[in-house]
């Protein structure tokens, strides 16, 4: 994922003609912090885990990135996450630069004790390097407003109250309202736009959503009550399919909220799916919400939707992508589709610094504004410059972080 | 050698295309000049009264600004035209011709030449043909050389050679202007 990443990045430095020594100062991060956390483990025995802080680009303000655990993260891993979010917060013009970090654990092998532990050893360790006007921590992989809870309350004993300095916090403890729902309603918003742009309508339109976690299930929900009919969902264990619709609201409520494997649910009309089965449906707008490089260059071919919305992080292989212009299928980046989620931490940090908390109806009213703007802005490049919509968001992210790095020099 | 006593169209292709009896009435109103080596034919500022056609030898025309070091702006061999600038405007010799060697030239005063365009005899159209010429040719050389020191002076302030913050500068004026958004 790093080198696509990357790849994409120089092919637009290219159109952009940046030269090489700035394109070298922008893919290059500006920090990198690895700490050693120790903690003690419910049956006593001490255990020491790697967390990593890569903090890329502050040319446009404090940096943004999530927190995630999981075995495999590494530098690379996490270093190329945190590029993403430097190009990802200039899409959407949010006054960010991009970070990322995480911790080398699994999860499901710690207690909740052992993860409150975790997080707030690691909390202390990388303390002096983060701040609301620093570095922002958010949720990521197997991190949730629980574990950006206790960020807050460790930072903030030794730091004093501060709020800001995580977002996705618990509604009830300074978070946002719209926060769970917002990567989703992003994907829905941009979905709708590219939808319009090729003569069709998201209410008439339909939909196969692979993916059924935080970001899948919302896209799914919103996209139905739109009028779209949803006819193929999936997780982990396999999918669904309907070619009259799936009762969405329902799958939503029941499988949701707590997760469960969609492999029980049963209803009329309603068929199960291989994921590749659901890649291929005969559908409007196929929205990959799972892992990266589900689209390669074996299954691009078969693709039918008329648009491809991003709503994981690379979701399409470089090679795919190719595949997909070539076959006319429009693909709306990731670091465009999904930057809902984002945007509305950018709200809450604002809520945070304000002292004031905003209606849901208004952080849904200005996501909707931030994800019209980014579409029209991105939009406007693909037209003028006739590129698929990935290098021309590449461009946005990168003339912007360009743009404020050369306004305030080197 | 070129011959002495008269405007000989071998020396002046210009008057090439002129009958005997219009090179006679250029032969009127010409005054033979000798000018010894290192002596001036006439000195920049001074009031100019005159064109020259060099008949024999090599002048050279250098010219300073405000009194400081001369610098060479031509060298004339037989066959050119110099001080042309005074019979078109009432103003200061711009620079000072020197003889490098023995020089003989014909001088044709302004009003001379004033009244033989005005009685359209040909010598004088086609040497103010020739005048214009040189002057179009000069002008040229002229837009070349200011084309380039201004290229040079944008050189002095944006070093090609990769100071950071000229180079910082040159994609900050050109993010500004291509990639709008």
């Amino acid at each position: 994922m790093s080198d696509d990443v990357e790849r994409y990045i120089r092919r637009a430095s290219e159109i952009m003609d940046l030269g090489s020594r700035v394109e070298r100062l922008l893919l290059m991060a500006e920090e990198e912090h690895h700490v050693a956390v120790p903690i003690e483990l419910d049956n006593g025995e001490m255990a020491v885990f790697t967390g990593y802080r890569v903090q890329h680009n502050s040319a446009r303000g404090p940096m943004k990135g999530g927190l995630r655990f999981h075995p495999t993260v590494d530098a690379d891993d996490v270093r190329a996450l945190a590029s993403l979010m430097t190009w990802k917060t200039a899409v959407v013009n949010v006054p960010f630069g991009g970070a990322k970090g995480g911790i080398a654990c699994d999860p499901k092998d710690l207690s909740s004790g052992e993860l409150e532990r975790l997080t707030r050893k690691f909390t202390q360790r990388i303390g002096p390097e983060i701040g609301p006007q620093r570095d922002i921590p958010a949720p990521d992989v197997n991190t949730n407003a629980q574990v950006m809870a206790w960020m807050m309350d460790e930072y903030s004993r030794r730091y004093g109250y501060s709020p800001a300095v995580v977002t996705g916090k618990p509604v009830d403890l300074q978070g946002s309202e719209g926060r769970e729902a917002a990567t989703g309603r992003g994907v829905v918003s941009i979905a709708r736009q590219a939808l319009a742009d090729l003569g069709g309508s998201l209410s008439t339109a339909t939909v196969a959503v692979q993916g059924f976690g935080n970001v899948g299930s919302f896209a799914a929900l919103l996209a139905s009550e739109q009028g779209a009919r949803v006819v193929a969902v999936s997780d982990a264990g396999g999918g669904i399919a309907c070619r009259t619709g799936l009762d969405v609201a329902r799958l939503f409520d029941q499988y949701a909220r707590p997760r469960r494997l969609l492999a029980d649910y049963q209803a009329e009309g309603v068929e199960r799916v291989s994921q590749e089965e659901l890649l291929h449906a005969d559908v409007d707008v196929l929205i990959p919400a799972a892992l990266g490089g589900v689209l390669t260059k074996e299954n691009a071919g078969a693709v039918r939707a008329r648009v491809v919305v991003e709503a994981a992080n690379a979701p399409t292989t470089p090679e795919a992508d190719d595949i997909l212009a070539g076959r006319g299928v429009t693909v709306i980046p990731d670091i465009l589709a999904n930057a809902g989620g984002v945007t509305v931490s950018y709200f809450e940090w604002v809520q945070n610094i304000q002292g004031f908390r905003w209606s849901e109806e208004h952080v849904n009213r200005e996501l909707e504004s931030t994800m019209t703007a980014s579409y029209a802005t991105v939009r406007k490049v693909v037209v003028e410059r006739k590129l698929n919509w990935r290098t021309a968001a590449y461009i946005v992210g990168l003339g912007r972080v360009a743009k404020a790095t050369v306004h305030r020099g080197v | 050698m070129a011959p002495t006593d008269t405007v000989s169209p071998e020396v002046f292709p210009l008057f090439g295309s002129l009958g005997a009896d219009e090179l006679a009435l250029l032969a009127d109103r010409a005054t033979a000049v000798a000018v010894a080596a290192g002596q001036a034919l006439f000195r920049q500022g001074d009031r100019g009264e005159s064109l020259y056609l060099l008949a024999a030898g090599r002048v050279e025309v250098v010219a300073s600004e405000d009194g400081g070091p001369e610098h060479r702006l031509a060298t004339l061999d037989p066959g050119a035209i110099l001080g042309e600038v005074a019979v078109l405007i009432d103003a200061p010799r711009t620079a000072t011709a020197v003889a490098v060697v023995d020089a003989r030239l014909w001088e044709i005063s302004r009003s001379s030449f004033r009244d033989a365009v005005a009685g359209n005899q040909r010598w004088a159209v086609v040497l103010l043909l020739s005048i214009a010429r040189v002057l179009a040719e000069r002008l040229a050389t002229v837009d070349g050389r200011l084309l380039a020191a201004i290229a040079r002076e944008r050189e002095v302030e944006e070093p090609s050679g990769g100071g950071r913050v000229a180079e910082l500068e040159r994609l900050r004026r050109r993010l500004l202007t291509d990639w709008t958004f």
